[in-house]
């Protein structure tokens, strides 16, 4: 994401210009991240093509809401899709997360086994999986969404999350042992 | 017995979460439908037509704004350059064909008072009337010749009734009677009426 700041502004300067070509070159690029971050956020694809309309919508009616010097258009992209899609979660009422006292009084039972995953079928694994992402607090389920599914660095994380990378990180490791709580636990449950 | 190592055990499942997240990311499909796409682009198109509208009618009224105020300055600047031109012109008599009036009704000159302060002030108010009625157009009479050079003519204000004017067919109603008005008549040098206006 963001590799190429500097064409991203020529291509938002010729976008405010109203050259189409410069859009669409700006919505290919970004619109398969955002659409699978509101996705992995809201696990709804409704509400991640929503989120997508929104966010290109804002870029064409307000680009100027954009300021270079707060970051790389990617960002400013994906802030935009994530107060979007926490704001269409909540009025949906789809969050639904794991609490996160239940898992760490739960935690060292599961966490060293997840042989779970290689006795179910792949689509079947991936149920559970996206069901155990969406299951989780709105805070780790960013991390997972933008790192682990999104391949986003560290640093780029946080950027956008307005928060220093150590914290990505450490959000990213108590997301993962949550999930393989949960996923163990299930396990269990059949 | 086989002992199970914690340490390996954790890597282990790291890596099948690793993995197992890899495939929900490649699960998750490439991105938007392709109607989402068209559908933003068309609005992209309608967004930047309508910028361009608004731009255009905005140029155009401000480019008309600044026309209108540019020239009336420039009409206000040649009407201050012109303003005693104008009124030179004003003062010349206007000589309008009138229909048959008698040439005998010419009444009495108004003889010009003795000087006094007072009556300079008369005087005053007696020159911005004739200035004011100069203003209106004069009625040609019968006897009116356009070949008679403009030198020789002059305006003489006189009293006279309102029968009389009717009859020399100035703009006043024979129920007047006796009723006397202030006139201009343009007179030659042996003093032949041409032409009349009313004054009051």
């Amino acid at each position: 994401m963001a590799d190429s700041p500097l064409e991203d502004q020529e291509l938002l300067r010729q976008l405010r210009k109203g050259n189409e070509t410069a859009f669409t070159a700006l919505y290919e690029r970004y619109q398969g991240p955002i659409y699978r971050f509101a996705l992995h956020m809201s696990g709804n694809t409704a509400t991640a093509e929503e989120v997508t309309q929104e966010v290109f919508m804002l870029l064409i009616g307000n680009s100027k809401g954009y300021q270079p010097d707060k970051g790389p258009l990617g960002n400013y992209l994906f802030g935009v899709a994530r107060n979007l899609t926490r704001r269409v979660v909540q009025r949906s009422r789809l969050d639904l997360p794991i609490e996160e006292e239940w898992l760490d009084s739960g935690d060292s039972g599961f966490t060293s086994d997840l042989d779970v995953l290689s006795e179910l079928s792949n689509t079947e694994m991936l149920e559970l999986l996206r069901k155990a992402v969406l299951a989780l607090p709105e805070q780790y389920r960013e991390v997972v969404a933008l790192c682990d599914l999104e391949e986003m660095s560290y640093a780029d994380a946080a950027a956008l999350l307005e928060c220093s990378p150590g914290t990505v990180a450490s959000r990213l490791h108590r997301a993962r042992a949550m999930l393989k709580t949960k996923l163990s636990f299930q396990k269990c449950m059949k | 017995m086989h002992e199970i190592d914690p340490q390996a055990g954790d890597l282990k499942s790291d890596a099948r979460l690793s993995e197992a997240l890899r495939g929900l990311a490649a699960s998750s499909g490439r991105g938007a439908p392709a109607e989402l796409g068209a559908g933003l682009a068309t609005a992209f198109r309608r967004h930047h037509a309508r910028r361009r509208l608004v731009r255009r009618v905005t140029i155009g009224t401000i480019a008309a704004v600044l026309a209108v105020v540019i020239g009336v300055m420039s009409l206000g600047s040649r009407s201050a350059h012109q303003g005693p031109g104008k009124e030179i012109v004003k003062e010349q008599p206007v000589i309008v064909p009138a229909k048959a009036p008698e040439r005998s009704t010419v009444a009495k000159v108004v003889t010009t008072p003795p000087q006094s302060a007072k009556k300079q002030a008369k005087r005053k108010t007696a020159n911005s009337n004739l200035a004011a009625a100069s203003r209106r157009e004069f009625l040609a009479l019968p006897g009116y010749d356009p070949a008679i050079p403009a030198e020789e003519l002059s305006i003489v204000r006189v009293r006279v009734p309102a029968s009389a004017l009717w009859q020399m067919g100035a703009p006043v109603s024979p129920d007047s009677g006796a009723r006397k008005f202030m006139a201009d008549f343009v007179v030659s040098q042996d003093g032949t009426p041409y032409a009349v206006r009313l004054v009051q």
